[in-house]
């Protein structure tokens, strides 16, 4: 049973409710007395709003109100971003009349329906005293300035080896040089789910249906900006309809909207469109890197040098850390410089997305490193094998578990990587040419700080574990279920999991792939303490047969208590037959304490193989070969869709994806599902996902590390080295469309 | 005002007093039935995507699954539709429901991640599962596009999920058997479909009519000529949703049945306005090779269950993907008027963006493709993504080659000029002369400088010329390694 539990695992214990409808997103709650916000958005880049013309929206059936700068909510300023209050942007909604990027919220209509709502919405008029933004990226590159600090380093960091004055001295005296510049563009999430949001206001304060990867950080941040006591406002996120990063932080719609419900005395829904989410919510900055790689002519690195800009939001707040989190430490070379730079620009927030910093990072290194060992006329597979690390470099510490190598060598075998030809552009199939390219991939073994999960065992026989964290579709639930079943030995369907709750156990929240690795761990250690508690029940309530035992002495397996003596009962017997409904405990997680002698990532390698058509230049991928170095897998069903959606991500970025901003006015001109495009069904080839199992028990208890982003990493890097080694032709500049292709 | 009445898993249901402009999305998540979802409201992403009983191909009635943010919920008075929560059997109370059979294969099979999309493409999957004829095409191998129980993957191509990676939704697709013999919906297809009915729904001074016959309706466009026309919405749809238009008068064209025959007649074959273009594709059944080509390009199932002939030819788009096919094939449009009808060569059509020689109270009845077809043709749209993309540039080619010599040649072109476009200069260096490597290289260079492309963020214009070029290239090396091989 336990085997059947972990591992190989179970189907999405949500999916039946998934499949029929019946599962519950924020935007399907519908309490009654219900009213419904619209935004109305900046149309202008930068400026001051000067007057709002309310009265033909007001004048429209059915609306109730409409806020604006002139008529505005209260929310209340000094609201600091920190660990536990998450605004996504420095400023708050509607508080001034200063408009900082295109499609900046500059009203809210609130009507009896949604259609009198977004109707009303189009009859606002906006007056603005608009000021040009700045809003090209290439042309804010000249102003970039430091970030400061990164990751407790500096921005610009020289790992140098003894008597090298500098990375440049360094890459002079390397025999072969390869690199570039590599760009891409701004990018949306862009889940599924449009960010949504309904506000309900009673006796005991606000209940806040929001699609959240974090409720309790959002619960406190909406709390800090109503001026309520954080105990008076619960978040609820029962289900969430994707994130990756942008339903990471709180936006400014949510605290309208519960301010909103608060003046009206109703409840309040404001569901953001897809459009609208380019703007209201977070999105990846762009990014301008260039990397230098010095060799010998065996191929080993003597210098690597990568420097990067990435754009920021004067919103705020994140902006993509793409040398830090890749060429610092993929690597072992003797020279290693990263730099990191931001060009501020009037921009929409800018926020995390799946993978930030190594998603542009691994892009830009490993195409690198493909360009390195065409010059080299090495194997790319060979290349990263010569120059393997196995400490940190300039740190000196070894990883906790790390299995990189065994990912190339299995991943090549299985792939097929022998048969490609080095040198480019000379395989065709017909009209197609076909490239075979590889990469690798790491991204950090991230735990929380601390974590908390309760388990109750009940007096029905089955068990309940809970805990803050949301499931987005990463399988939280079923691993929570799975994880606390197979430490009570109870069949999976007898444990029922909790979340998206703010009022649950403290838990900040599903991201930076480190929901497993900390609310796992954490409720199996729940599961034992409530085992524990189990037993301590059992010895002193004076009803139970095992009264007056010493708890040493009394043994839980298998949903059982046994004791001297043949005494034997399934807790649900025991507890029903003493009483009582059920015992619970809550325990936690934290990163262990000798954390500083290891580095913590999961690692991977992709090969994938493309065919480009000979007469347009048309991209078709074929097929991915993955192989993941992730610890212990919990799921290995869920792990695998999570592994696919990422190397999706990675086709995006490759192919597909990108914000396109017009210079002059900063408006987002294709800001919807039609022209910002995703891969379609079609697009996705044949993926051999492989998982290594080499549990790191150095990182936690459990062994696992995350596995949410680590997809994502590198797989761009795959497709255009192969698509270098189908054509010849290398494309630095992302996405790759085949009018880049062509020529 | 006249109510207007919809039939949901089974229930009917007044629609009034809602708005005219309420989408049939709106109506049922109105209405408590949120397992439909509202993605991007403009038909990309299929969240929203429910079945409806319409008349059948093969069968009196088809399930067919439509993006229900693009429908007003008006446009469905009379009709049945069923979502996904429709799609399970309800057990008794207090114990679960049973799943539907792509439901079942979806959850076992992990095509259900964040789960916002599911729904959607179980309406999607579920159409499909329906299709009278999908086993027939089955074979134990399967190929690019089928699995092994003949489902044609193209039935999900109007669904984005940005979780799963696909693959377990297509294992799901593929692993889905025979409806069973008492399955209520698959009997449902034996059944005459709902009826079209009139319908006047007006509400806040706003109305949404379908007339009876076409003479009526024309009668309406003479007394309104401001009245917007729409047979599947999928364009009005997303003016309403993202450009905030309404209108005071809608009229409906999708069930006029003048507007939906088919015939195949001595010289020529005309096609209704009003019928979809999955209509259109499953009667023809590959008899126009070019339209064939076409359909699976053209935008996603989804959006070919309610987008006609009509449609795209009357919003006048210049990156439409019928337009250069119909140019290729030298159609007509036929226009019908309260005082009469007439038929225009699409290539007079045209007249500026978004223009045409279309008169207020016109409609578009019909479109015509003359016979014989000619034998060589060829759709080559060019687009960022394999499916429900727009086009970055579109070349339709159709030509007759007869002993080695080109006799006739058309090509019809979008996505380089304010409207589709021929291309006079390189069919008059193809006429004539011999089908070679030295005439098609010449033609091409004439060909690459025909209209006047633009560059935005799908293609650059010397991209979109430089393609218009190659696609001639392309075919005549596809059609010289057929001949050689």
């Amino acid at each position: 049973m336990t085997a059947e539990i972990l591992g190989r695992g179970r189907a999405r214990v949500e999916g039946p409710a998934k499949v029929t409808g019946a599962a519950k997103y924020a935007a399907d709650l519908h309490p009654s007395g219900l009213a419904y916000g619209y935004l109305v958005l900046a149309t202008v880049g930068r400026g001051t709003v000067t007057a709002v013309d309310a009265e033909a929206a007001l004048a429209s059936p059915g609306v109730l109100a409409v806020y604006s700068p002139f008529n505005p909510l209260k929310l209340y300023g000094g609201i600091v971003h920190s660990d536990q209050s998450f605004l996504g942007q420095n400023w708050l909604p509607l508080q001034d009349a200063e408009v900082r990027h295109h499609g900046q919220i500059v009203g809210l209509v609130v009507a009896d329906t949604f259609e009198q709502a977004r109707r009303g919405a189009a009859l606002v008029r906006v007056v603005y005293d608009a000021r040009p933004p700045v809003a090209d990226f290439a042309a804010a590159l000249p102003n970039a300035v430091s970030p400061g600090p990164i990751n407790g380093e500096p921005d610009v960091l020289d790992l140098l080896a003894p008597g090298v004055p500098s990375i440049e001295a360094a890459l002079a005296a390397a025999p072969v040089r390869a690199g570039g510049t590599y760009t891409q563009p701004p990018k949306n999430p862009v889940p599924l789910e449009p960010h949504a949001t309904v506000a309900v206001w009673d006796q005991a304060g606000l209940t806040l249906h929001l699609g959240t990867q974090a409720a309790m950080p959002s619960a406190l941040t909406v709390a800090a900006a109503l001026g309520q006591d954080p105990a008076r406002v619960r978040v609820l996120s029962e289900h969430v309809g994707g994130g990756f990063g942008g339903k990471l932080y709180t936006w400014a719609h949510p605290l309208l909207t519960a301010a909103a419900a608060q003046a009206l005395g109703r409840p309040v829904k404001t569901v953001i469109t897809h459009e609208q989410m380019f703007s209201v919510t977070g999105n990846r900055t762009p990014v301008h890197q260039t990397v230098e790689l010095g060799a010998s002519a065996d191929g080993a690195l003597q210098a690597v040098k990568h420097e990067a800009v990435s754009g920021l939001s004067t919103s705020g707040l994140i902006f993509e850390q793409a040398a830090h989190t890749t060429s610092r430490y993929l690597y072992k070379a003797p020279n290693i410089h990263v730099a990191q730079k931001v060009a501020m620009l009037d921009a929409p927030p800018s926020t995390w997305m799946r993978a930030p910093g190594e998603e542009p990072g691994s892009f830009a290194l490993e195409s690198a490193m493909d360009e390195l060992a065409a010059k080299l006329n090495l194997d790319p597979v060979e290349l990263r094998l010569r120059n393997y690390s196995t400490v940190v470099p300039g740190r000196g510490v070894p990883w906790s578990s790390k299995h990189l190598d065994e990912c190339y060598r299995l991943g090549a075998a299985r792939f097929g990587w022998n048969r490609r030809a080095q040198r480019p552009g000379s395989v065709r199939e017909g009209d197609w040419l076909i490239g075979y390219g590889m990469a690798s991939a790491a991204y950090p073994g991230n735990q929380f700080p601390y974590t908390m999960a309760k388990v109750r065992l009940r007096a029905d026989g089955g068990a309940e574990v809970s805990s803050a964290t949301a499931d987005l579709g990463t399988g939280m639930r079923t691993v929570l279920s799975s994880v606390v079943a197979e430490r009570l030995g109870l069949p999976g369907e007898r444990v029922a999991a909790v979340l998206g709750d703010s009022v649950l156990p403290m838990n900040y929240g599903a991201f930076a792939s480190a929901g497993t690795a900390s609310t796992a761990t954490a409720a199996r250690a729940a599961a034992s303490a409530a085992v524990a508690q189990l037993v301590q029940v059992a010895v002193q309530n004076a009803a139970s047969p095992f009264h007056g035992l010493d708890p040493k002495d009394v043994v839980y397996a298998e949903g059982r208590l046994t004791g001297p003596g043949g005494l034997d009962a399934a807790f649900g017997e025991l507890l029903t037959r003493i009483d009582v409904s059920g015992v619970e405990a809550q325990d936690g997680s934290a990163p262990p304490p000798d954390a500083r002698n290891f580095a913590v990532h999961s690692f991977g390698a992709h090969f994938c193989e493309v065919r480009v058509h000979a007469w347009t230049s048309e991209v078709r991928l074929r097929r991915f070969t993955s192989v993941i170095d992730a610890g212990r897998i919990v799921n290995e069903r869920t792990a695998r869709s999570q592994i696919a959606g990422g190397l999706v991500f990675g086709i995006g970025q490759a192919l597909f994806e990108g914000s396109v901003m017009e210079p002059a006015s900063g408006r987002t001109a294709n800001a919807n599902l039609a022209e910002y495009l995703i891969p379609v069904n079609a697009d996705v080839p044949v993926f051999d996902i492989q998982f290594l199992s080499h549990p790191d028990t150095n990182f936690n208890e459990f062994g696992a590390r995350g596995i949410g982003e680590l997809g994502t990493v590198g797989s761009a890097a795959a497709i255009a080295n192969a698509l270098f080694n189908a054509t010849g032709r290398r494309v630095r500049d992302l996405p790759v469309t085949v009018d880049k292709l062509f020529g | 005002m006249v109510t207007a009445r919809i039939t949901v898993n089974g229930k009917e249901a007044s629609i009034s007093p809602v708005a005219p402009h309420t989408t049939a999305l709106d109506f049922l998540r109105e209405r408590g039935l949120t397992g439909t979802k509202e993605g991007c409201a403009e038909g990309e992403c299929g969240a929203c995507s429910v079945l409806v009983a319409r008349p059948g191909v093969n069968k009196p009635t088809d399930w067919v699954a439509v993006n229900a943010c693009l429908v007003p919920v008006a446009a469905l008075d009379g009709q049945e539709v069923v979502t996904s929560e429709g799609l399970a059997t309800p057990g008794e109370p207090g114990t679960a429901s049973t799943l539907h059979p792509v439901q079942e294969e979806m959850a076992v099979r992990g095509g259900s991640q964040c789960g916002y999309c599911t729904p959607g493409f179980i309406c999607s999957m579920a159409a499909e599962y329906y299709r009278p004829g999908r086993c027939a095409h089955a074979d134990s191998e399967g190929d690019a596009e089928h699995g092994p129980n003949g489902f044609d993957l193209h039935a999900l191509s109007g669904n984005l999920c940005r979780c799963t990676g696909y693959r377990p939704i297509r294992d799901a697709a593929y692993a889905v058997g025979d409806p069973a013999e008492d399955d209520p919906l698959a009997r449902r297809r034996e059944q005459a479909p709902p009826a079209p009915v009139a319908t006047e729904y007006t509400q806040d001074g706003r109305t949404f009519l379908r007339k009876d016959t076409l003479a009526e309706t024309l009668r309406v466009l003479s007394e309104r000529p401001d009245a917007v026309l729409v047979a599947g919405s999928t364009d009005w749809g997303v003016e309403v949703n993202i450009r905030s238009r309404r209108a005071d008068c809608v009229v409906a064209l999708d069930r006029l049945s003048e507007l939906r025959e088919l015939s195949v007649e001595s010289d020529h074959i005309e096609i209704g306005a009003a019928l979809t273009l999955t209509e259109i594709e499953r009667r023809l059944d590959g008899e126009v090779p070019l339209l064939a080509e076409l359909f699976p390009q053209f935008a996603s199932r989804l959006i070919r269950n309610s987008a006609t002939l009509g449609g795209n030819l009357g919003t006048g788009s210049p990156i439409g993907d019928s337009p250069p096919v119909l140019l290729a094939l030298e159609a007509s449009v036929v226009l019908a008027h309260a005082d009469g009808e007439r038929e225009v060569p699409l290539a007079d059509y045209f007249t500026g963006y978004r223009q045409s020689v279309r008169r207020p109270g016109e409609l578009i009845r019909a479109v015509r493709v003359p016979l014989p077809l000619s034998r060589v043709t060829a759709f080559h749209k060019i687009a960022k993504r394999r499916f429900d993309d727009i086009s970055s540039v579109a070349v339709a080619f159709a030509l007759d080659i007869e002993d080695g010599i080109v006799r006739k040649a058309r090509i019809g072109l979008g996505g380089v000029a304010a409207t589709p476009i021929r291309a006079r200069a390189a069919e008059e260096a193809l006429e004539g002369r011999p089908w070679s490597a030295e005439t098609t290289e010449a033609a091409a260079a004439l060909l690459q400088a025909e209209g006047t492309p633009m560059s935005d963020h799908r293609a650059s214009a010397g991209y979109r010329s430089a393609m218009l070029g190659q696609s001639l290239l392309k075919l005549y090396a596809q059609t010289t390694e057929a001949v050689s091989s």
